[in-house]
């Protein structure tokens, strides 16, 4: 008992690091632009298209894989919020109608990329997978670079938004949009730097899905949906949040496995968020965000 | 031709939940992702009732019908507290783990294997199988949804359900309970889309899953916000186009694979292109030909104070109308509100003066209820109200207005004053589908009254016209108007005459003057001292929380004391 | 009328022109008869719809190429149920029956199988299911499987296990849904009759690439061997992270297909299975020149998903349909096909199978096929036990 205990902490702390990565990426967007931004699943989607294709296709390494599927991340992330979402803050839209914008933009994204690509799952090839054994525990290699990389990318990103002029100017806008305007940022110019941020990381947290899971037009969506259950969990308008939150959802998820069967780790994760959004919309990190 | 009937049969089904829906969102204003977990929670209800309990068909639609009835009433109580993207993501995920309850909780539904052999409806001796045999209950169902679905948002319970969707606070503030229409919204939501899942188990005869996924609640939210929202001939046009064009495509013969994906290419971007350039949808909420209540008869002449409603029982004249003792609040460390004791004489105007954060709005937050107090108590008419929820006490005789006006936007001005009538009948289910000729006769007198409160603000001519559209200055003679609708005798009014020049001011100031002559209690907060001086009896001076000044408004202007602290030792 | 209102009535106008004036069939002499098929083009199992159409594309262009069918021509029509979705498959039968007048559906999956299953009886239309497994397709009117079922196979899963490895613990981890809980189910009834005991139960989602939490557990009951119920690419990845989280035993199965084996690799050495096999390196002349076409046409070697749809068109059908005209009766005709396929069975007819020799359909929609035991030796499989009279004879 103890040591399947240990063996399920220890897929939820590798599967919680991942998700901490998709929370952060989402949360960063939503904390500073105030948008929900549903069609970050097409962005994941579409970086990883891109490395497949140059990847599996036009057959670059995979570290070139990730880079590319960062960019195209990146800059995908930023056109949406450009063609997408400013036209439709001019016109006064309300949150729910961006909310659709956003959702339609997905629908239509992942039906253009079946239309092109097919709907056959694709693999991402090119990362050995073997297992690594410690003590009671065991994790593949995928997960062990999950693990890591992960948190490189965490701790770099907070380094960067407490120490740098720009991620500060981004806490700031976050904090109070007006406010930063009249000491002299532009929340315009604000909000691209963290659509693209934000959509280069979760172009990267695809990659290291993709690495074990196959690619298929719909691949975005289920991590998305952790990404806004780790957010709403940790508290949103909190970075440090979002990954508690990501962490405490992959724990959760997996540590029910002592009780339940394992196909139920979905219903738990929604439970979970029900849950904080009854009896503590805060979350467990809160900031009140104007 | 069985092929094309089955697609009626679907857009019937489909208009069915998309009229459910746009109840719930588009009139009630409250965004669901879950329309497709309450449809499928349905199904199973029907599908396990017909085969496990043995139950014939009739039957088993009720026992849909009331599943999902009672299911939706649950949800609306974790429901209540949040707004927005947050009730966005509660709903999802309820659907989510409903969907997830379906597909593994296998003892019960089969999982994905579903449940086959759902037995086909005997009706008037006949069973019915084919898409031809089952078009006339099909259609019979949606006709019925529809009228109720209809009824109900046309009616004055459809009103209040408009302005809980514009603005719940002021909702509160015009005597009406957000829990119990919201309770109500969600709950005959959840049965008319219970009548689709009985109708839609017995007729595919299968049900897995599969069909009540979160891409069938976003097709639904999305059907109805393009079909127009508001608008239940907008949801029909949208189930048509939706459900029943895609079909068409099918015999395009391209290939099979990608037939389904360009329809949702075609759809998403529809999505995006319309939330850009008509957000209202195909059928907006105020399409022509639906403005019936426009200007029409006039008013019948108007004027003076016997036009002026008045709820709760008569009160002879002595005494205060409203008394506060030691009112307490704080916001962490700061005392917004430090032992507050005053009293409104009866038929006068009060006047709560004081620079800008002395706490003049959180006393009127205190007096209405919108804020507990922890300590002190208020007493209107002589009865204590401290505990009592904002609307209560406006049924009791205590009304308030707002500093931001915050009318009803979306509505008509005559709308707007309508929905705060009290005691309509048409508010209730019950006269509104079985007393048609009272609640008829009901709404005669009350657009009367409405009419009446416009015309005393000046603007019975523009009572067709949407509130949003009206200049800042004549929105809060709208918003006068709404208050005096109420009813209320003790009247407080936040900030009247910010905001618009000379000419409103001087309208507002002749309207408050009429108010009190006709025996109303007004109480106003003001920052302008003329307009103080020109219209209140009585005059508080607040500052920090206190009120260390009362009197004649033309002693408390020559206090230098005063002065210095409102202008901040600056001399007049 | 408000510009919408025209705008919506003249779609709705435009719609009703559509199918009133939808094109008719194009004048030919005679009619080809057409085949439905009702397959998961889209979604997480699109690869079968792929390969199954493209088995029974293959009969219908060697028949079409070589003249028809007693000079008719075959013409296929495909639906998509998404992997699953019975709503789908249900308004694509609609489709199929109703305006294609298809006289018989090839089909797919359990769930949209039984979801249509009841349209094919009100319009007396043959079914055949190469796919599905689940055994709630037993049994059903006129429906015929010509793969056979988890329930029929599983129980030698377990007669292998106890005979080979001697296990006397068991653990199972199949397919959430009626395939894998049908192998679940015959694998806890054969160990109740041979002595061992189900240490552990875990189904997972079908397609669901992570199974940690099942294998943590399945390690924790400490098992003899892993029993899968699962099918198609999933055994690769299972294969993959069992052995990666330190699963020693001996894995077992009912299914192995080549794709699963690509992403299995190495740790693929080793899993066992028991089916009715498609060896596209043995059988007989038939299953040569299949092979070779279906190479020609795809490059890929088909593995049985192919097999069986091109069986259905060309060693069923096909002779069901010589029948009819031989007769002089009509093929399209609906309930013709079903008819002479019931009255085949009747008459006990044997029917070629692709796979080597024949096969024999039975009246409750089950078919035997050759069953034996092979295992994965070095990226391939090779035969290891024999079944015959329902006992495994293994071979040296």
């Amino acid at each position: 008992m103890l040591a399947l205990a240990a063996q399920l902490a220890t897929n939820g702390l590798i599967s919680g690091s991942l998700y901490a990565l998709l929370g952060v990426s989402w949360g960063l967007i939503f904390a500073t632009t105030k948008i929900f931004h549903f069609a970050h699943a097409l962005t994941l989607t579409v970086a990883v298209y891109a490395a497949v294709l140059a990847v599996g296709q036009w057959g670059l390494g995979l570290p070139a894989g990730f880079f590319l599927a960062a960019l195209v991340g990146c800059l995908f992330g930023v056109a949406t919020e450009r063609v997408v979402y400013r036209p439709l803050r001019r016109v006064n839209a309300t949150s729910l109608n961006i909310f659709l914008a956003s959702l339609g933009l997905l629908i239509a994204g992942e039906s253009a990329v079946l239309i092109v690509f097919g709907p056959q799952a694709r693999d991402l090839p090119g990362f050995p997978i073997s297992g690594i054994a410690l003590g009671p525990v065991a994790f593949t290699t995928v997960e062990g670079l999950w693990l890591v990389g992960s948190w490189a990318l965490l701790l770099l990103l907070i380094a960067w938004l407490w120490w740098t002029r720009y991620g500060r100017a981004i806490r700031a806008v976050a904090s109070n949009r007006e406010l930063a305007q009249c000491v002299g940022i532009d929340p315009e110019h604000v909000s691209l730097l963290v659509f693209g941020i934000g959509s280069a990381l979760v172009g990267l947290g695809g990659m290291l899905l993709a690495l074990r899971d196959t690619v298929s037009p719909t691949i975005g969506v289920q991590p998305v949906l952790t990404a806004f259950i780790a957010v709403f969990l940790g508290g949103i308008g909190s970075i440090p949040g979002a990954v508690l939150g990501g962490l405490v959802l992959g724990l959760a998820e997996n540590m029910g496995g002592l009780l339940l069967p394992g196909h139920w780790q979905g219903v738990i994760a929604f439970v979970v968020l029900f849950s904080v959004l009854v009896f503590r919309p805060s979350g467990l990190l809160g900031v009140r965000t104007r | 031709m069985d092929f094309w009937l089955h697609v009626v049969n679907m857009i019937g089904l489909f208009i069915m939940l998309g009229v459910s829906l746009n109840l719930l969102l588009g009139y009630g204003g409250l965004v669901s992702m879950a329309q497709a977990a309450f449809f499928g929670v349905g199904a199973y209800a029907a599908a396990l009732s017909a085969r496990d309990l043995g139950l014939p068909f009739p039957l088993t639609l009720v026992v849909a019908i009331v599943v999902t009835t009672l299911l939706a009433g649950v949800v609306t109580f974790p429901a209540l507290r949040v707004r927005g993207e947050y009730l966005i993501l509660l709903t999802l995920a309820f659907q989510m783990v409903i969907y997830g309850l379906m597909l593994s909780w296998v003892d019960l539904t089969a999982g994905r294997t579903g449940i086959s052999g759902i037995p086909r409806p005997r009706l008037f001796g006949k069973t019915l199988v084919t898409p031809a045999e089952f078009l006339p209950l099909i259609a019979a169902g949606a006709l019925v949804t529809f009228a109720i679905a209809y009824r109900i948002g046309e009616s004055p319970l459809g009103r209040v359900l408009k302005a809980m969707r514009d603005d719940e606070t002021a909702t509160l503030a015009i005597g009406k309970s957000v829990l119990r229409y919201k309770v109500l919204v969600f709950c005959v939501s959840g049965g008319l889309a219970g009548v689709a899942a009985g109708l839609f188990a017995h007729y595919q005869a299968f049900i897995n899953p599969f069909s009540f996924n979160l891409d069938r609640s976003i097709f639904l939210v999305a059907l109805v916000v393009l079909g127009g929202t508001g608008n239940l001939l907008g949801t029909v046009a949208g189930a048509i186009l939706f459900v029943g064009l895609p079909e068409v495509l099918r015999f395009l013969q391209a290939r099979q694979d990608i037939v389904d994906a360009i329809r949702n290419l075609v759809f998403g971007l529809l999505l995006v292109l319309f939330m850009r350039f008509r957000p209202e949808g195909l059928v907006p909420e105020h399409a022509r030909g639906r403005r019936r209540q426009g200007v029409g008869q006039p008013a019948p002449a108007l004027s003076g104070p016997g036009i002026l409603p008045s709820a709760g029982p008569a009160h002879d004249g002595a005494g205060p109308a409203l008394v506060a003792q030691g009112l307490r609040k704080s916001f962490g460390g700061i005392k917004a509100a430090d032992e507050l004791s005053l009293a409104l004489p009866r038929g006068k105007v009060t006047a709560l003066v004081g620079p800008n954060g002395a706490g003049k709005t959180t006393v009127f937050n205190l007096l209405t209820g919108f804020l507990a107090a922890e300590a002190g108590t208020v007493a209107l008419q002589g009865e204590d109200i401290t505990r009592l929820a904002p609307w209560r006490t406006v049924r009791l005789g205590l009304a308030r207005s707002f500093q931001d006006v915050r009318l009803f936007e979306r509505m008509t001005v005559l709308d707007n004053v309508l929905v705060a009538l009290p005691q309509q009948p048409g508010e209730r289910l019950g006269p509104l589908f079985f007393a048609p000729r009272r609640t008829a006769e009901a709404e005669r007198r009350n657009r009367d009254q409405a009419l009446g409160s416009l015309a005393f603000v000046g603007l019975v001519d523009r009572a067709g016209e949407i509130a949003s559209s009206l200049a800042f200055g004549e929105q809060k003679l709208v918003a006068l108007a709404r208050l005096i609708a109420t009813g209320a005798d003790v009247l407080l009014l936040d900030e009247p005459s910010s905001g618009v020049d000379l000419q409103w001011v001087r309208r507002i100031l002749d309207l408050i003057r009429q108010l009190a002559a006709a025996g109303k209690t007004v109480c106003i907060v003001e920052h302008n001292l003329e307009v103080v001086t020109a219209v209140a009896d009585h005059a508080y001076f607040m500052e920090a929380g206190r009120i260390i000044a009362e009197g004649r408004p033309e002693e408390l202007m020559a206090d230098p004391r005063l002065a210095d602290i409102y202008f901040g030792k600056a001399r007049r | 009328m408000t510009r919408k209102r025209l705008w919506v009535g003249m779609s709705l106008g435009v719609m009703a022109g559509w199918a009133v004036l939808a094109p008719p069939a194009p004048a030919e002499a005679q009619e080809p008869v057409k085949l439905g098929m009702i397959l998961a083009m889209t979604g997480p199992g699109a690869f079968y719809g792929q390969v199954m159409s493209r088995g029974a594309q293959l009969a219908v262009d060697q028949i079409n190429k070589a003249g028809g069918i007693g000079g008719r021509r075959l013409q296929i029509l495909i639906e998509d149920h998404k992997s699953g979705d019975a709503d789908a498959a249900v308004t694509g039968a609609r489709k199929l029956l109703d305006v294609d007048k298809v006289p018989v559906i090839l089909t797919s999956y359990s769930a949209p199988t039984l979801a249509i299953q009841p349209l094919a009886v009100e319009k007396k239309v043959l079914l055949l299911n190469g796919g599905g497994v689940g055994s709630v397709l037993v049994g059903k009117r006129n429906l015929y499987n010509t793969r056979m079922l988890s329930s029929q196979t599983a129980p030698f899963v377990v007669q292998w296990a106890v005979s080979r490895h001697s296990a006397k613990r068991v653990a199972t981890l199949f397919w959430n849904d009626a395939a894998g809980q049908g192998v679940n189910g015959a694998i806890k009834e054969a160990c109740g009759k041979l002595g061992c005991q189900v240490v552990a139960e875990e189904p997972h989602d079908i397609g669901a690439k992570s199974y940690s939490a099942q294998i943590a557990r399945i390690k924790a009951a400490r098992p003899d061997v892993l029993a899968l119920g699962s099918f198609g690419d999933d055994v690769g990845y299972i294969l993959t992270q069992a052995r990666a989280y330190g699963i020693t035993v001996p894995i077992l199965g009912v299914e192995w297909t080549p794709n699963a084996q690509k992403i299995g690799g190495k740790t693929m050495e080793g899993y066992a299975i028991a089916v009715d096999r498609f060896d596209p390196a043995a059988g007989d002349d038939k299953t040569k020149a299949f092979v070779e076409a279906y190479k020609a046409a795809h490059k890929d070697s088909p593995e049985f998903y192919a097999a069986n749809y091109y069986e259905h068109v060309e060693l069923i059908l096909r002779p069901l349909m010589k029948r009819i005209l031989d007769r002089g009766g009509d093929p399209a005709k609906p309930g013709e096909l079903l008819g002479e396929m019931e009255r085949a069975l009747s008459a006990r007819l044997k029917f070629a199978s692709v796979y080597g020799g024949d096969m024999q359909i039975h009246a409750d929609g089950t078919v035997t096929k050759p069953l034996g035991v092979y295992e994965v030796k070095g990226d391939a499989l090779t035969l290891i036990g024999r079944i015959v009279d329902g006992k495994i004879q293994a071979r040296p």
